[in-house]
């Protein structure tokens, strides 16, 4: 069963004058343990379509399906984990409480699993710290084991790592890969770097502006795993000029 | 939007809080110095401001009646303190449940704030019994009130939206949302404006005194004895006051230090 | 719901505290009928004197303060005019210090790390509650007893100002700065083109803060004072005749409120004239 199927989605905001239609007709089926990355310039519904997965908005029209079930019962049934750009540490609580915040709230006794996903994201000894005496990057990957410590069959990224300088970015998305290979976790990740998209994922989903469209379907098949040497590879470049090209297109396109 | 730095503009800020006891401490001491030598050495006529050594030997030598009027005083502003916060606190969760209240309330509150609420002080003796603190906690509690109300209202409300997506994403409960996020986050909103009225409490307190009511409260033995021109005793009873006041407001410091450990204006204390 | 949203922020505030208002007065009438009716009188007595109704006290505005005198609302606006004088006064030289301390501070890093301490201390002496003598001693150095008054609301409001100007003046980023920097600019223009401009809005906070805070230094300080004007003495004259005359003290508690709402109204005012982003956003 797909994890994620979607049928001429679209998502109109506000109503009357003020109507502004971020997505039209979305057409995407995410298939488990893929590596999804949607792609587009602002403003072209990416993070729209990444909060419909998740329930935290609703579509206007279309079908969309989360592991065969509707979104609002996916969300329910904790199906997913999500990263936002901005970490959302409470600042109140150590690095282990935040990471036991879901566990906490889905009535999860054992905690053990916090545990286990701070030493996967090697964040294990900074458990008692307060987010604060963190730096951005450690912070992220705290969200990031946050996100996955009730095994979520889906991770949801918005722009995780924006914020970043370009160093600890390409560090996380080493880890990320990582992270994604040890759990077999399906993720759906969206960014505005070509390159990034590139190195990350099995599929970029290119995306037009105003209304969002599906524009593209890439297939990356680069092969795994992915090192440093994949980003000076020559099927790497093409890669990526073949997604810069797709993103060019559509702005000549109109 | 207007009042955001409402409570801000009565406190100093951090960087004048933790770290820099000592000069306000090493000012004050100064002051007094210079005060007093003033007074001696060019033989200030001490007419309203005595030397504080006149001042402090009068606040030992009439410790009982002071006291016992402090006391009382501060019966009033604590009666005050715990009727008007935990009023406040109520109305604020509601603005969080109910829009209606939010809308309506919140900019009445605002308005309500730049009303002299010290005027309501004879009628609170008028509708209660005169004799009794009641009257005086009803003014120190609504004195108390909205700065605590709005604040508290605030900080439930100006909750990252990502924080509740995250929530959200997790199918959290209302109540959870409360708890987890909302409650933690209102905290040091809460405690600033705890702050601020534990110290106008006392001098509510004091100052509706001044309207009437019994003779053994501290607003009263001050009054009569300016009345009287007998001023140290009118200065070792502000003493009292200033005293109760400072006391008050390192009850909350340490209450606001047990109850959030985490908060950034620990931080710079806990690195040293 | 639709139609309520479409009415602007401001007519919506306006509306809601006119509601607000009106269901208090509601609750005021309905616990004055129902405990009248059945006889309770606890917590408060619900009979005409402790609680008359809310048309009696605007009513009792437009009778004779006494037997062929003045018309209350013509003594009470006189009252306020004094009173208010009082307040902007001080509010005025107060506002003018603070502000001068915020800048002298922002200049001198030597001037704040000497005098801000001095700024705290003051603050712990409780103003309100050394009114009496404030007045005596105005007197004794020759101040005019309304003058003496104003010193008191000037005391309050010096502080917040003062705060506040100094963060606001503190609040452009360090971008801004350096770009002022880059142009050569001098210290002065750094001020009045970036840093007041900025602080602004922290002073405006501050200053309808500083409002009240002036009213009602003004209302205590005329407590111990020897005239016979202001709102301060007028609260203090009509609650000795409570048991008489109780529709006179809350007349005279409205009008306070009105003159406190009236000022930071005026403040408010001000600041939607030279704060122009403010108002327009939202």
């Amino acid at each position: 069963m797909s994890v994620v199927s979607a049928r001429g989605v679209g998502k109109v905001f506000g109503r009357g004058e003020d109507q502004v239609e971020a997505l039209r007709g979305i057409d995407l089926t995410i298939e488990p343990g893929e590596f999804i990355s949607l792609i587009g310039p602002s403003g072209c519904g990416k993070s729209t379509l990444l909060r419909l997965i998740g329930d935290l908005t609703t579509p206007t029209s279309g079908e969309l399906l989360i592991n065969g079930k509707q979104p609002a019962t996916a969300r329910t049934d904790r199906d997913y984990g999500i990263v936002f750009q901005k970490a959302t540490l409470l600042d109140w609580r150590t690095v282990q409480k935040n990471v036991e915040l879901p566990l906490e709230i889905m009535g999860v006794e054992d905690r053990t699993g916090a545990t286990r996903m701070l030493d996967l994201v090697q964040l294990g000894d900074f458990a008692g710290l307060y987010p604060w005496q963190l730096s951005g990057g450690m912070q992220q990957r705290v969200a990031i084991a946050r996100a996955l410590t009730f095994n979520p069959s889906l991770l949801l990224m918005d722009e995780p790592f924006g914020a970043l300088d370009e160093m600890t970015r390409e560090q996380m998305q080493q880890e990320v890969l990582r992270i994604w290979t040890e759990t077999g976790t399906t993720v759906v990740f969206v960014t505005h770097s070509i390159p990034e998209a590139v190195f990350l994922s099995t599929r970029v989903v290119v995306l037009s502006p105003r209304p969002g469209r599906i524009s593209g379907l890439i297939e990356v098949g680069l092969g795994h795993p992915r090192d440093e040497d994949t980003r000076e590879s020559a099927d790497y470049y093409d890669k990526v000029t073949e997604v810069r090209e797709a993103l060019r297109h559509q702005e000549n396109g109109g | 939007m207007a009042d955001q730095r409402f409570v801000d503009a009565f406190s100093p800020g951090p960087r004048y809080r933790v770290k820099s006891w000592l000069p306000p401490i090493i000012a004050f001491l100064a002051v007094i110095a210079v005060w007093e030598t003033a007074i001696r050495v060019f033989d200030v006529q001490a007419f309203v401001l005595p030397a504080p050594s006149v001042i402090v030997s009068r606040f030992f030598e009439t410790s009982d009646v002071i006291w016992s009027a402090g006391l009382a005083t501060l019966l009033e502003a604590l009666g005050g303190l715990v009727l008007g916060t935990s009023l406040a606190v109520l109305v604020a969760t509601m603005t969080v449940r109910w829009i209606p209240v939010r809308e309506g309330l919140m900019p009445f509150a605002i308005a309500a704030n730049s009303v002299p609420i010290i005027a309501l002080a004879p009628i609170a003796n008028g509708m209660f019994s005169i004799t009794s603190p009641v009257p005086k906690m009803v003014v120190v509690g609504v004195v108390v009130f909205f700065p605590v109300m709005i604040n508290t209202a605030r900080g439930l409300l100006e909750v990252d939206p990502d924080e509740l997506e995250l929530m959200r994403s997790y199918a959290a409960t209302q109540g959870e949302v409360m708890w987890k996020i909302r409650v933690p986050h209102a905290l040091p909103f809460f405690f600033s404006a705890l702050k601020v009225v534990s110290v106008l409490s006392i001098v509510f307190a004091i100052v509706a005194e001044y309207f009437g009511g019994p003779q053994d409260v501290l607003g009263q033995y001050i009054l009569t004895k300016a009345n009287l021109f007998v001023y140290p005793d009118a200065w070792a009873g502000i003493l009292v006051a200033s005293i109760l006041g400072i006391a008050l407001y390192g009850v909350v410091l340490v209450m606001e230090r047990l109850v959030m450990p985490w908060h950034v204006s620990f931080r710079a204390a806990d690195a040293s | 719901m639709g139609r309520w949203e479409r009415l602007g922020p401001r007519a919506r505030q306006t509306i809601s505290v006119i509601g607000v208002v009106l269901a208090l007065i509601a609750v005021w009438e309905t616990y004055k009928l129902i405990w009248s009716s059945l006889g309770w009188i606890r917590p408060v007595r619900p009979d005409d004197v402790v609680m008359p109704h809310v048309w009696d006290m605007v009513i009792e505005l437009f009778r004779p303060v006494r037997r062929g005198g003045s018309l209350l609302i013509v003594d009470l606006f006189g009252r306020s005019l004094w009173t208010l004088r009082e307040a902007i006064a001080g509010f005025l030289v107060g506002g003018l210090i603070g502000f001068g301390l915020g800048v002298w501070f922002v200049r001198s890093r030597l001037a704040e790390r000497a005098f801000m301490p001095y700024v705290v201390a003051s603050q712990t002496v409780p103003i309100l509650a050394i009114a009496p003598m404030v007045v005596v001693w105005g007197g004794s150095v020759g101040l005019s007893q309304w003058m003496a008054v104003s010193v008191i609301a000037a005391y309050l409001t010096f502080f917040p100002v003062a705060i506040n100007t100094l963060r606001g003046l503190r609040s452009p980023d360090p971008n801004s700065l350096e770009l002022m920097r880059s142009y050569a600019a001098a210290p002065n223009d750094v001020l009045w083109k970036l840093q007041v401009p900025s602080a602004l809005p922290y002073i405006f906070t501050a200053l309808k803060v500083s409002a009240t805070a002036a009213v009602v230094g003004a209302l205590i300080g005329e407590l111990p004072a020897g005239f016979q004007h202001g709102l301060g003495r007028a609260l203090l004259t009509f609650s000795s005749q409570f048991a008489v005359q109780s529709k006179k003290l809350y007349a005279t508690v409205i009008v306070c409120a009105a003159v406190g709402i009236l000022f930071v109204g005026l403040i408010s005012f001000a600041e939607r004239r030279l704060v122009p982003q403010r108002g327009a956003k939202e």
